[in-house]
């Protein structure tokens, strides 16, 4: 099974967001963002828009299948 | 108010919904210490004034347990055909992967009960199970995969910051 990449802990780092700060911009749990950011959790496509459109990225840039 | 977990307004919020879970697999754990310690005064001959206490112990712990959920919010507001208020993806996914888990060890179980369970007893020398100790024993096999799944899903690991480090504050700190 393909596995999804993410950049949300770089681009969080980035705007010197926490987890915490993050997660209530989108209205999700903390812990949803950490096991995002550590793979543990893949999102449905609307938190992964959410997050794309919090990060003004394309959703594709934000999230590959390919390790950067 | 910037950060809506900490807003007294709006306390029903995905971490809320996080710590509910959690509470609820400690008090699922310890509702199920009482029946196991219910259990035992049934399975095994104690005296009078043992089996009164674990009697007692047992009850204290189910009694205990409820009044450690119910302030969990988790009871709030649910209907007949709404079974939880859990709406976090995260805390969703959790609960799904526990029910599924639960359900499969559930039926091998059984599946292992029906082919091995009377071969089983004989060998510890029980000719005849209560049915009642039976489905005893599979409750506790249920309810506590359920709470070790949610627990395992839930534990907080090294990548995860605290709600009170980030790049955010670091950054505030520094200048």
């Amino acid at each position: 099974m393909e596995e999804a990449y993410n950049r949300i802990a770089i681009e969080r780092k980035l705007r010197g967001l926490s987890q915490q700060e993050l997660a209530d911009a989108i209205r999700v749990s903390r812990k949803t963002i950490s096991t995002i950011e550590t793979r543990r959790f893949t999102p449905s496509v609307v938190v992964a828009l959410k997050l794309a459109y919090y990060f003004e990225m394309p959703v594709e840039t934000l999230f590959t299948l390919t390790k950067e | 108010m910037k950060h809506s977990a900490r807003n007294p307004y709006d306390a029903w919020t995905p971490d809320a919904q996080v710590e509910a879970l959690k509470r609820s697999a400690y008090a699922v754990f310890l509702f199920t210490f009482g029946i196991a310690v219910l259990n035992s005064v049934y399975w095994f001959e104690f005296s009078a004034l043992v089996s009164i206490l674990l009697l007692m112990l047992g009850i204290g712990c189910q009694i205990v347990a409820f009044i450690w959920y119910v302030p969990s919010g988790s009871l709030l507001d649910v209907g007949l055909f709404k079974s939880s208020r859990i709406d976090d993806e995260y805390c969703r996914q959790v609960l799904f992967s526990a029910y599924q888990l639960t359900a499969w060890l559930l039926l091998t179980t059984l599946a292992v009960g029906w082919l091995f369970l009377d071969k089983l007893l004989s060998w510890v020398g029980v000719h005849t199970a209560d049915p009642n100790y039976v489905a005893g024993g599979y409750l506790v096999i249920g309810v506590l995969t359920w709470g070790s799944i949610i627990l395992f899903q839930l534990r907080d690991t090294a990548e995860e910051e605290s709600s009170e480090e980030g790049c955010g504050k670091q950054e505030k700190t520094n200048d």
